[in-house]
């Protein structure tokens, strides 16, 4: 089992008056499927750049131990907010096998490993287009599949349904929930629903952790309220949807 | 009342190279005061709806033009619907480019020629119909927001335009309840000042109580015009939820 161990970490954007996170302790094993609630500028981005090694904290230390897989990558897998950041190749296709082409998986494995991911992710019909022509919520799907592609042993995903239509967002929410199986799951985002089915679920609020318990617990109205976030059982409506 | 329309007839755009349209015979009239939320799955066609109606590309088919009771009809061309709709993109870091909030959010107010008190006035009654307490925002470089604050303030710079009509793509999409709260308000108060707003969202649930009709895009087509009053919320977004044809919105 591999374990991603956040220690006292804080970070501190130049100029800024305060620190954008601040003291934060996260463990994090595979099999675990972990939610972070916040906020806009609750500090759910940097904290998610930092716990996918792509931002240093200023103190504090990120700890990957247990990792079984490639030794040419962290294992640590990161979905933007904006999937323009991430997706580069001139196909769907290119796009998938790029991450297993840099580690150097033979190409029989990564062939199979993309049409499979093709498949599973309803991707196949447009394998040949360009990321450039989809839609936003074909984006986040591809980017996301171009991380499952890896078969990470963490995916931190920061607000990975900001751009999903209802369907899209259904069948992500579904999909991240089986893939806890394999891996450790981080997923940082301002609606609740996404958390209804967390392991644990954590509140950040001005660059501290300021809730942390079951989705049971965390979930309540009052205790959402005090994080800004806006309730389940708001947006569902007394009577609808 | 104002009872001016903007109305599309017929409407169609392919992209370049494309073997399909990309939107194809949509027609709608739009009222003055009127909230309207534009729903479609994912490459349904909403963007690219967005960018025509804006301006930014030119159809292949069709017209658009502005109807006025007892007033004869006035065509418009890209350049006169760039004037008079305020659109925001689904990414608004696109579009945010200055160095301070409030340069950020006077650009297009000052294009449009306002200066001294009068643009600073504008500028903090944008700002804080998007929830920015004026004092505390207008020094801050816009790169250093965080994603759902870059979204409220291209809202800002773009109502500070305080346009007839306005396109907002997504503009809730990853905003906290407080950002939520602040654009439902915002749009209440274009809406009060007779300025008509098409707001495409995949968020069904946000849409109820805050819209007077539903648009629904279909494979670039426009299939679904109904009073929001009418609707059966829950049979949307199931039908949403399920991929089937929004046709069945309306079907008994």
């Amino acid at each position: 089992m591999a374990r991603l161990e956040l220690n006292h970490v804080s970070y501190n954007y130049p100029g800024s008056p305060g620190p954008a996170v601040d003291d934060i302790n996260i463990n994090l094993e595979t099999g675990r499927f972990v939610v972070l609630l916040g906020a806009n500028g609750s500090g759910k981005s940097t904290l998610a750049r930092i716990a996918a090694g792509l931002l240093k904290p200023d103190s504090g230390e990120v700890i990957l131990t247990g990792f079984q897989g490639h030794p040419g990558w962290s294992g640590v897998g990161m979905l933007f907010q904006n999937p323009d950041e991430q997706l580069l190749k001139h196909s769907v296709e290119a796009e998938l096998a790029w991450g297993l082409e840099n580690i150097g998986l033979p190409p029989g494995e990564m062939h199979s490993r993309v049409r499979e991911a093709l498949e599973e992710y309803e991707l196949s019909d447009i394998a040949d287009n360009s990321p450039d022509t989809l839609s936003d919520g074909m984006k986040q799907l591809t980017a996301l599949a171009s991380l499952a592609v890896m078969r990470p042993a963490f995916l931190v995903l920061d607000e990975a349904t900001s751009f999903l239509d209802p369907y899209w967002t259904a069948k992500v929410r579904r999909k991240v929930r089986q893939m806890s199986g394999t891996a450790g799951l981080l997923w940082m985002t301002t609606d609740a629903e996404d958390a209804v089915e967390a392991d644990r679920v954590l509140g950040l609020k001005n660059g501290r952790l300021a809730a942390e318990g079951t989705p049971g617990e965390v979930l309540q109205p009052e205790r959402l309220e005090a994080l800004g976030i806006e309730p389940v059982a708001d947006w569902v409506g007394d009577d609808e949807v | 009342m104002n009872s001016e329309r903007l109305n599309a007839d017929q409407v169609g755009y392919r992209y370049p190279g494309a073997d399909e349209s990309a939107l194809k015979d949509v027609s709608f009239s739009l009222k003055r005061g009127e909230i309207i939320g534009l729903v479609g799955l994912s490459a349904s066609g909403k963007s690219t709806f967005s960018r025509l109606v804006k301006g930014l590309i030119e159809p292949v088919a069709g017209r658009f033009y502005l109807k006025r009771d007892h007033k004869p009809v006035v065509q418009l061309d890209s350049r006169r619907r760039m004037n008079i709709i305020g659109w925001t993109d689904s990414h608004p870091e696109r579009q945010i480019f200055a160095s301070t909030v409030e340069e950020e959010t006077g650009y297009g107010a000052a294009n449009q020629g306002l200066k001294g008190a009068e643009l600073t006035g504008r500028v903090e009654w944008a700002l804080r119909s998007v929830g920015f307490e004026p004092v505390d925002y207008v020094r801050r470089d816009p790169r250093r927001l965080s994603g759902g604050e870059k979204r409220r303030l291209a809202l800002a710079g773009v109502v500070a335009m305080q346009t007839p009509y306005y396109m907002f793509d997504e503009p809730t999409a990853g905003l906290d309840y407080t950002g939520k709260r602040f654009y439902l308000s915002m749009i209440e108060e274009l809406k009060r000042n007779g300025s008509a707003v098409v707001w495409i969202t995949h968020d069904i649930r946000i849409l109820k109580g805050a819209v007077d009709r539903v648009w629904g895009m279909e494979r670039g087509s426009l299939v679904l015009d109904m009073e929001a009053c009418g609707l059966d919320w829950r049979r949307l977004a199931r039908i949403m939820e399920s991929r089937e044809s929004l046709r069945k919105t309306t079907a008994s």
